[in-house]
């Protein structure tokens, strides 16, 4: 009976859950959401150590981050206790079990005057908090670390909503603001030397939400509550979309409309002439939204069109519109046809080589969004405003491509996808598979991993999923213990041919087990597949196992829903099975071993040092 | 009488059935309302009654008859 209060619950798909929620709602619904099973979301436990009280946020953050997807449990150790909370195995933190921890820590919380009374001490108080603050932070989180390959969250530092100097704080160089942006760069600079950590960016959390009002000073004399009531959604709301970027790949690729979309006017009637783009309103909403899609396409998002229409006047439109910011050549893969978007959007995702859950769709028609949800479910559908000056903060405020790193991959993606289209023309010219693979000149470069390929590593793990043996998800901390164990061999190839440099398309991981060599992972992205890449790969984790005295080579094939391309990988690779179920190969190295392909010249990178402990 | 508004807002924020909601309850027989359930409260009767206590209130309004006699105060105001 107390369930049927709960708008929403069970009832809504939670993506499309109200977003005007009272306090007595977020209670209702953070409880219903506890007690039931809700197989829809992702179990995750989040510890909170904070200087002020954080208990607070909790029904707020449980429903905020069944919004994201997840259902949260969390933990909140008493305010001001980070050691103690993560040193004592006896600790509420420790005995928790925690998947993520968030660590928020204020310098006025530790030392009031040294915010306040700024200028007492010219800042040095300050600085000297500041520091110490820091350096506590990175011991909680190696600490943290060395129990846990959990991500780490930690919140970095927002001015108060009284400044010192008043207007006049951005004058002088020696001010609160500028000591606390100094604060904030050094911040993020000392995480790094703990894999898997992250700002949680807090900073601009407040200023985004308006630092006046963001404290209640009620709620902080009576409990230090460091957030007002009415901030707590949003506090919520900003924590569980970080973690939920700390915890999960982002999507790769947004599917547009056009008409109604990216120009005003619908391109069959109106035509060139006719529609709405341009630098006056309204074509400049259509204008500035295509400037914020190529942003996307900047930091690797690739760009894709389904469209009814005909597709002679969308091509006449993307060639001889003088405002059309975004280039026929931008587009990954376009389906403009009259099918149904559904069935568009598979064939785009089968084009690029990616999961239909990879894909975003956003269509300012409701119609087509309800068509897509109900016959491609795990394509993600963007609920469009209709107002299109709205469409660049709906794109943003979604969670869908949040990425917690830029790494070189996702900048130069787009024009990797440019080298694609090129080379898939050079394979229709060629006579034979062959010819075309030695007309593409390839390189392939190996090496282990180190403090400049891990993150690039980590990211190829985390997201691919056809030509993925195993599917183990290993985060970056693992990784980084693992390139460091010298019975384990974590390998990577990078592969450029004439068209253009790939980057770093495939890994594989080796360790070693007595006398067998066994590939706990073996990863590469689709992109590069039928080059013979995994014969390369495959070559060098041998010599590796041979260097290491292994005598066979395991290799294993866990079946997903989604790998069953490389289901024959190890059989043509040479290797024996030796089950039934075809699930474990091996490969006796003192007979025989895989080769390098003759089609790729080799290049070894030298063997990076150790990280430094 | 107890108000069914104000009882439905209790139990949600001290996460208990709407029937221990009674004219004596307080934190001394409501275990869960604790400091920081108090706080969701006084924050959830603040965003449905559409009042807002100050610092001293919320200090004191730790008891049915404490918020009942403290929400009729403000009806009679509005």
């Amino acid at each position: 009976m107390e369930r049927a209060e709960a708008p929403g619950a069970g009832a809504v798909g939670w993506a499309e859950m109200p977003t005007d929620l009272t306090s007595a709602d977020y209670f209702r619904l953070s409880r219903t959401l506890q007690k039931e099973p809700r197989p829809d979301l992702a179990d995750v436990r989040v510890a909170c150590l904070g200087s002020h009280s954080l208990q607070f946020v909790e029904p707020f953050l449980v429903v905020e981050g069944a919004r994201l997807g997840m259902r949260i449990t969390s933990y909140f150790g008493p305010f001001g206790q980070f050691e103690q909370e993560i040193g004592n195995q006896e600790s509420g933190l420790n005995r928790f079990g925690a998947d993520a921890l968030v660590l928020w820590l204020r310098p006025e919380d530790v030392d009031p005057d040294a915010s306040i009374r700024f200028h007492g001490s010219g800042g040095s108080r300050f600085r000297t908090v500041v520091a110490e603050s820091i350096k506590r932070l990175v011991g909680c989180a190696q600490e943290f670390r060395a129990r846990s390959k959990g991500p780490i969250l930690v919140a970095n530092f927002s001015p108060p909503a009284a400044l010192p100097l008043g207007p006049f704080e951005a004058n002088n160089r020696d001010s609160l603001t500028y000591a606390i942006w100094e604060a904030n760069a050094q911040l993020r600079d000392a995480i790094q030397a703990v894999p898997g950590t992250v700002v949680w960016d807090y900073a601009n959390l407040v200023a985004g939400s308006g630092r006046d009002g963001w404290t209640d000073p009620r709620l902080w004399a009576l409990a230090r509550i460091a957030v007002a009531g009415r901030n707590q959604p949003s506090l919520a709301a900003h924590l569980a979309r970080t973690l939920r970027g700390a915890l999960r790949a982002p999507a790769k690729c947004l599917v547009f409309d056009l008409d109604g979309t990216i120009w005003g006017g619908v391109i069959g009637d109106d035509g060139i002439d006719g529609i709405q783009l341009g630098d006056d309103y309204p074509g400049s909403a259509y204008k500035a939204f295509q400037r914020y899609l190529l942003g996307l396409m900047d930091r690797g998002i690739l760009l894709a069109v389904a469209s009814k229409n005909d597709l002679e006047v969308v091509r006449q439109a993307f060639s001889d519109h003088p405002d059309m910011l975004i280039k026929w050549t931008d587009l990954a893969a376009a389906r403009i046809n009259w099918q149904p978007k559904s069935a568009n959007l598979r064939e785009i995702a089968r084009e690029l080589n990616l999961g239909a859950d990879a894909l975003v769709f956003f269509d300012d028609n409701p119609i087509e969004r309800a068509e897509v949800r109900s016959n491609a479910p795990e394509v993600q559908v963007i609920e469009v405003p209709g107002d299109p000056l709205l469409y660049p903060t709906t794109l943003a405020a979604a969670a869908h491509f949040d990425q917690l790193s830029l790494t070189e991959e996702d900048r130069a993606r787009a024009v990797m996808y440019l080298d694609d289209r090129r080379r898939q023309a050079a394979a229709e010219r060629a006579a034979s598979p062959e010819e075309f693979l030695q007309g593409l000149g390839m390189t392939g470069r190996v090496g282990l991993a180190g403090d400049g390929t891990l993150g690039r590593i980590a990211q190829l793990i985390g997201k691919t999923n056809q030509f993925n043996l195993t599917t183990r998800r290993h985060t970056l901390a693992e990784l980084s213990d693992m390139a460091r164990d010298p019975r384990t061999v974590v390998a990577w190839m990078r592969l450029a041919d004439r068209f253009g440099d790939q980057g770093l398309i495939a890994v594989g991981i080796l360790r070693k087990d007595g006398e067998c060599g066994l590939i706990d992972s073996f990863v590469m992205s689709c992109r590069v597949m039928n080059r013979g890449v995994e014969q390369a790969l495959a070559a060098y984790l041998c010599e590796h196992a041979r260097r290491l005295d292994c005598h066979t080579m395991i290799g294993e094939y866990i079946p997903t829903r989604k790998n069953a391309i490389v289901s024959g990988l190890y059989a043509a690779l040479g290797f024996r099975q030796v089950d039934d179920a075809g699930r474990r190969f091996e490969l006796d190295l003192r007979r025989s071993t895989v080769a390098w392909p003759g089609t790729i010249r080799r290049e070894e990178a030298a063997t990076p040092t150790p990280a430094a402990e | 009488m107890l108000n069914a508004r104000l009882r439905d807002v209790m139990a949600a924020a001290l996460e208990i059935a709407p029937e221990r909601i009674t004219d004596d309850a307080s934190p001394s027989t409501i275990e869960t309302w604790d400091s920081v359930q108090h706080i969701r409260l006084v924050l959830a009767l603040e965003g449905e009654f559409g009042i807002r206590f100050s610092a001293d209130e919320i200090a004191e309004l730790t008891s049915v008859r404490a918020i009942e006699e403290r929400l009729r105060r403000s009806d009679g105001k509005g």
